[in-house]
């Protein structure tokens, strides 16, 4: 059936976001202004980190002014492009014991591939691999939602992190949309998230967005943007919502 | 080369999808399902996902179905759309139970909405017929 996608205009990353926010919004009712607070609270965190590449911070009039990519996404509700490289050291908990830097420890992981998202049958739109991946995670790690300090969650485009949340449990399913709209995931809310502004506003490194501020987080060098960080959640995506990956990470021993 | 002389892209039959394209010539929207499970199959493949069986028949669905998702482009990836932007992009769920992307036809994109029910109509060019959708 090669063509029948271009045959219909469907192309890139953006259409099949776009088409499970779209579905989300009518499932549910989630609203445009309830994905902005999500763009406009990574902004915030954006203009508090020194390696951001968007420091200028933006309004909800911005987000709504923001052309449209393809509705209901606004460019604003689409990660960056950006060139970068990430490094990660993984070792024993013993062999970092002397490193210059401060170990963060993995207290659990996860992973949820619900593949083939074409495929009849799934409701892949609105319920992702997160939902496997947390419950693996949340499980090795002895935690909740209840416990993470912070999030730094794949945010391909804002409705990711909206969904992204239900499938971690931090609100039900469906109520992603009332969960962030009091801007509890920017600075000074109650849910810190995606605090180096994410692949919105950050900088776009696929996982290695999250993982690296969940790093930077974790040894306490967040600097203006530093908060609470016993439990760091890290998420990442492939596909479109195809797979699904976590950490979860802690400063301490678990 | 200017917008108006480049072509939308078409599909090109294969060998597991030609009387997909076959039948949408001749105004029937075909569909595979595996003679083992009852499964069907779309897009067509060589192995039922379901029970793996390679064995199938071909059966014209109903045509109807209803609004799955759908969005509506504004980016200009391909320069056979530019001059549609904003078009719609729009998965419908068929009857039968498997989602075609494709268009509506015969509607502004503001009145579309999830749910809606739909009928597939066929879009004809030279060589190929593309399943469309307008409301019922």
């Amino acid at each position: 059936m090669a063509g029948l996608y271009a045959a219909a205009g469907y192309f890139g990353a953006n259409t099949p976001y776009a088409l499970a926010a779209r579905r989300h919004m009518a499932m549910y009712g989630t609203t445009q202004d309830q994905l902005g607070v999500i763009a406009v609270g990574q902004r915030a965190w954006a203009t508090r980190s020194p390696i951001a590449q968007m420091r200028d911070p933006i309004t909800m009039e911005d987000y709504h002014n923001s052309r449209w990519i393809i509705d209901p996404l606004h460019l604003l509700d689409c990660c960056l492009v950006s060139n970068g490289a990430v490094a990660v050291i993984v070792s024993s908990a013993e062999a970092a014991k002397d490193m210059r830097q401060p170990p963060v420890y993995v207290w659990g992981m996860g992973q949820g591939h619900p593949g083939d998202a074409s495929r009849h049958g799934t409701e892949w739109e609105t319920e992702t691999g997160a939902k496997i991946a947390a419950r693996t995670a949340y499980a090795m790690a002895g935690v909740g939602p209840e416990d993470v300090s912070v999030c730094e969650l794949y945010d391909c485009y804002t409705y990711t992190v909206l969904v992204t949340l239900e499938d971690y449990g931090f609100c039900k399913k469906g109520e992603g949309g009332p969960f962030v709209e009091d801007g509890k995931l920017g600075p000074g809310g109650s849910l810190p998230t995606n605090t180096g502004g994410g692949e919105l506003s950050g900088y776009y490194m696929w996982g290695m967005t999250p993982l690296s501020e969940a790093i930077i987080q974790g040894r306490g060098q967040g600097g203006d943007r530093q908060v609470k960080n016993d439990i760091v959640l890290a998420t990442g995506n492939g596909g479109s919502l195809n797979y699904h990956a976590c950490l979860i990470l802690s400063p301490h021993p678990n | 080369m200017t917008q108006d002389t480049v072509a939308k892209p078409l599909p090109e039959a294969d060998e597991a999808s030609k009387p997909f394209w076959d039948g949408a010539m001749a105004g029937r929207l075909m569909l595979m399902r595996c003679s083992a499970c009852g499964e069907w199959r779309l897009p067509s493949r060589q192995h039922c996902d379901t029970c793996l069986s390679d064995k199938f028949t071909w059966e014209q669905a109903s045509g109807r179905g209803t609004v799955r998702t759908f969005g509506v482009m504004y980016q200009k990836y391909h320069p056979g759309w530019a001059a549609e932007m904003p078009y719609n992009v729009t998965i419908v769920e068929l009857e039968e139970g498997p989602r075609l992307p494709t268009n509506l036809v015969g509607i502004s994109n503001d009145d579309i909405h999830v749910g809606m029910p739909v009928v597939v109509q066929f879009e004809e060019h030279e060589d190929i017929a593309l399943p469309k959708f307008r409301p019922i």
